[in-house]
This record gives structure tokens, sequence and C-alpha cells, in this order.
């Protein structure tokens, strides 16, 4: 990811710095499946898909399948950007703590 | 900055993606079977008569849809075959491959040889394991790793 180093307090939460790597990798991930990678509970990754909804990051999508509704979560494109400019901060801070600590 | 250190950020970042990787690691060898098959027939259902040959091609675009349905949601995730970027270029390659081999069938079978599109889709078959399971492999390098 090579994006501009941006701090971003939304998705630096563990919870939804985890919701965001999974969607770094999938196109598109189900609910299910994210709350079994971040072990939490329905209503919590809920809070933090809420979020993440809220401030334009993800989108929420439901299908039907097998008789059930199931949520798929997806990046938008502000969310994708937000999130590699995160990483970047991330990747540049964790390379100046290596520089600090030789 | 909450008092999540960097380091342990984009260690959970790589922990998240990993998941993805390993969901992704399941569709083995019945999904890219069953994926090459289909391509196969829809080249060697280029041997049948109008309309059998169109209805061929459909059936496999159709079988495609539900297979790739089926494996999303049993797996959870959904990778679209075209990111990242290395990733991107197999699927590229493995789409050139197959309608190539369709546009030589076509062009064949206005040539009166249309005998040629059952081994052409045996070809096809075989690309197509290559390619998905070269696919896999690349993208699973490709997305491991935040950095």
């Amino acid at each position: 990811m090579s994006a501009e180093p941006r701090f971003d307090p939304i998705i630096h939460a563990p919870g939804r710095l985890q919701i965001c790597g999974i969607l770094s990798a999938a196109a598109q991930a189900e609910f299910a499946m994210m709350r079994q990678t971040l072990d939490v509970s329905d209503s919590v990754l809920s809070k933090h898909l809420k979020l993440l909804e809220d401030a334009g990051y993800v989108r929420l999508r439901k299908a039907p399948f097998e008789g059930r509704q199931r949520t798929w979560v997806s990046f938008t494109a502000t969310g994708r950007a937000a999130f590699a400019g995160h990483v970047a901060e991330l990747s540049r801070l964790a390379g100046l703590a290596k520089l600090a600590a030789q | 900055m909450s008092d999540l250190d960097p380091e342990a950020a984009l260690g959970l970042v790589d922990n998240a993606r990993n998941s993805v990787a390993e969901r992704i690691g399941r569709c083995g060898w019945r999904y890219d079977l069953a994926y090459s098959a289909l391509a196969g027939m829809m080249v060697a259902g280029q041997a049948l008569s109008a309309p059998y040959n169109t209805i061929s091609v459909a059936v496999g675009i159709m079988g495609l849809g539900l297979l790739v349905h089926f494996w999303t949601a049993k797996t959870g995730v959904w990778v679209s075959g075209i990111s990242p970027k290395r990733a991107r270029w197999v699927s590229i390659a493995l789409g050139l491959v197959v309608a190539a081999i369709m546009i030589g069938v076509a062009w064949a079978n206005r040539l009166g040889m249309s005998g040629l599109a059952i081994p052409a889709g045996v070809v096809s078959a075989v690309a197509a394991l290559i390619f998905s399971r070269a696919w896999r492999r690349v993208w699973l390098k490709e997305i491991g790793g935040a950095q």
C-alpha cells in the first residue's frame, strides 16, 4: 500500500482495525465470518460496523441464503483510502519506533 | 492515539488478512475441478449445433455463477479475482487463453472442422485448472502482510 500516511482514530480501535483488515483482503465479508474472526458478540460487531458505516467507510448489504438473511460488508472507496493511509501511518510509526530502539 | 502500539496494530491487520486467506485456501481441488469442468464444457459445447452450442455457454456461465455463490456462502468471504495486482494478471491471462481458444474453435467450425471443439474443450479445462491453482497461489502470496 503506498498511500499518504494519515492516522485515523475511527479505524484504529482494535475491532475496527480487524474489520478493515478483513475488507482489505476480501471484496466482501459476511457478518458471521467477521464475528468469528474478531471473537466478539453480534452487538459489539454491529456497533463497530455502524461507526464505520456512519463514517462512510463501509457499505452493508443484506442477501438471503438458505432461507436466512445474511449481511455482507464491503469497503467504500473512502474507507479503502482511509485504511491504506492508516496502515501507511502505522508502518511509518513502527519504523520510527524501531529506529529509536536501536 | 489509543493504547494500541503501531506494531501490535499491524499485527492485528495481518491476522485479519490471514483469516481471509485461510478461508480462501479452503476452496481447494473441488472448486478448481468444478471450475475447469465448466470452462471446458463451454468450449467443447461449440461442437454442438445451434442453438445447443449457445445453450452450453449459458449453462456454463450459470454454473460458474452458482459455483462462486456456493463457495462465497461457504467461506463467508468474496474475492473478486481481479485484485490485487499480480493475481489480476493471472485472471486476465486465463480470460485471454479461453477467449483465444473459443475464437479458434468458432473459426474452425466455420471451416467445417467442428471436431476440434472437443479437444479444445479439454485444453481449456486443463488451462482453467492450472490458472485457477496459480491464481490462488499468487493471491495468497500477495495478500500476506499488511505492509
